[in-house]
């Protein structure tokens, strides 16, 4: 059964008197421990659908199911405890005031979970990152440190759905690899299911079974990872983007 | 000497105080770089240390009269500042006169910023109708003029120390909380707070613990900045006699006095009005220094 369901979703947004469709009609479903990708360029929707699950954006139009069950809004302490999200900017989603050990804290002291301690310094371990850094301050952290950080932190509360939005797009290349085998590593291990956004079609080859393509807000195809591989899409958007990030992927 | 530097200056604290700690040394580092800042960190410190110590410092009683002694210049042997209409010693009457502006600086300091804070911090989070209720009723704070609405509330209070409080905190909140609604819609929608809410935390908890610490630092300087505003209203409620009642010794009462006699005794009103001049212009360096500190923009660098 699948664990993430979207239905003809529309997002709309009121800007003055203008009304913009960021999503329109958008339906997919991701399996259970299944990574999935949405991919696109820059305005195409991507992140916007992410932001629609997590209730950063509003459902316009269309239904999701998280799990078979309908989302309530607001949320609610069970839906966040069973779907987080790694931002896309590591340097802007880390609280600059507060320590790592109280950012990776602060979820668990919201719900309740005790044992704070052993839990924090188990994160830092499972992200590789000493226990030195866990009081320290975001400003003495690299910025892929810091989205470890950020992995670490949304794994706190033991999600089975890890939202993705472009989670490697503010790092540097060799960075960028370490973070995704990071992520890799984490949901062979865990079991998790993956929602991966990202305008770079090597980054979702290497982490997707499976990817959505989409354009000014609609989707455009939907393909195996197979069909990456032996560059067999059917539509030119797709082709063009495959294009674009070719050499990059047979490397 | 050299481990506590070390330990404050570990980049792998141990401990969240050692963190804390370790931060407010970097800080303090920086300030020690403005002499200026130095300077008015001192007359503070100076105001706070006569405040404390004020019997064991003060030559003579500030409240006993001796009419034979009345209006001696300054220089007087046993009377370095002169001597006032009653034959007080003026020296005295300053330093006794610092626990009372030290007094009135302090209960100022601590209520208006942290109610300011609330509603700026609440109206910018919540939005909408909050927002606009909140934003009004501060607006309408903001359209009296300042000393009258203190004058009047005074007027109707009756006269006294914490009355003057009381009036000086409820006229001087609505800038903080102007200031904390900005900074509030500037980091509302920062994608830590969207990370934190996403952890399922509470309104409370995300004012209260992510929102108000980073509108904490321009409030500290404001606060620091308007305290030479503060003393002057006091001073200004003393002077119109509306503030402390005598004999309790005030600078702005004081001033009030000598007034009286200023072409032919000037120290009667010069002295207190100095080192209201020179307290005030203390608190507007340190409010200066902190700023350099504190503020987010220069931070990090």
């Amino acid at each position: 059964m699948a664990l993430i369901e979207v239905k003809n979703l529309s997002v709309f947004f009121e800007a003055g008197d203008r009304i913009v469709q960021a999503v329109k009609d958008v339906s997919l479903s991701v399996d259970e421990k299944e990574s999935y990708g949405l991919v696109g360029e820059s305005g195409s929707g991507k992140s916007t659908i992410l932001r629609a699950i997590c209730g950063l954006a509003p459902i316009s139009r269309g239904e999701i199911l998280i799990g078979g069950e309908p989302l309530l809004t607001p949320r609610g302490k069970a839906f966040t405890r069973k779907v987080q999200m790694v931002f896309q900017d590591p340097y802007a989603s880390i609280h600059p005031r507060h320590t790592i050990d109280r950012t990776l804290s602060e979820p668990l002291a919201i719900h309740g979970i005790g044992n704070t301690d052993a839990r924090v310094v188990q994160a830092l371990r499972d992200v590789g990152l000493p226990e030195s850094f866990r009081f320290r301050y975001p400003h003495q952290l690299s910025g892929g440190q810091r989205q470890r950080v950020a992995i670490a932190r949304a794994l706190m509360l033991e999600p089975e759905i890890l939202l993705l939005d472009e989670p490697t797009s503010a790092l540097d290349a060799s960075v960028q690899a370490e973070t995704l085998n990071l992520l890799n590593r984490l949901r062979a291990e865990r079991g998790l299911t993956f929602l991966m956004v990202s305008h770079d079609l090597a980054v979702v080859d290497h982490m997707c079974e499976r990817v959505l393509v989409m354009q000014h807000g609609r989707a455009v195809e939907e393909m195996e990872n197979g069909a990456l591989a032996n560059a067999s899409m059917k539509t030119d958007y797709a082709r063009m983007l495959y294009e674009a990030s070719a050499d990059r992927m047979l490397g | 000497m050299t481990t506590l530097t070390e330990w404050l200056r570990d980049p792998s604290p141990k401990s969240r105080v050692q963190a804390r700690v370790g931060q407010s040394y970097l800080g303090w580092l920086r300030f020690r770089r403005n002499p200026l800042a130095m300077a008015g960190a001192l007359i503070v410190l100076l105001l706070i240390v006569l405040a404390a110590f004020a019997p064991l410092i003060a030559p003579h009683d500030p409240i006993a009269q001796d009419l034979s002694q009345r209006l001696l210049p300054p220089g007087t042997p046993g009377y370095l500042m002169g001597t006032d209409e009653f034959g007080r010693d003026i020296l005295s009457r300053i330093i006794y006169g610092s626990r009372v502006t030290l007094y009135i600086v302090t209960m100022v300091a601590v209520t208006a910023p942290l109610f300011g804070l609330l509603v700026g911090t609440v109206a910018g989070y919540a939005g909408g109708w909050v927002d606009q209720v909140l934003m009004r009723i501060t607006d309408i704070f903001l359209a009296f003029p300042k000393l009258i609405l203190a004058l009047a509330l005074v007027a109707v209070l009756g006269p006294g120390i914490e009355n003057a409080v009381l009036a000086i905190a409820l006229t001087s909140w609505p800038p903080y909380a102007r200031m904390s609604r900005a900074e509030t819609l500037t980091v509302r929608n920062a994608d830590y707070i969207a990370a934190v809410r996403l952890q399922g935390a509470g309104p409370v908890r995300v004012i209260w613990g992510h929102v108000m610490p980073m509108c904490m630092s321009s409030v500290v300087i404001r606060v620091t900045l308007d305290m030479a505003g503060v003393i002057l209203t006091a001073a200004g409620l003393g002077f119109l006699g509306l503030g402390v009642q005598p004999p309790l010794p005030e600078w702005g009462m004081m001033i009030s006095s000598g007034r009286k006699f200023l072409t032919d005794f000037w120290w009667v009103a010069t002295m207190p009005g100095l080192a209201i001049f020179v307290v005030s212009l203390g608190f507007n360096l340190l409010g200066d220094g902190l700023r350099d500190v504190l503020d987010p923009r220069s931070a990090g660098k």
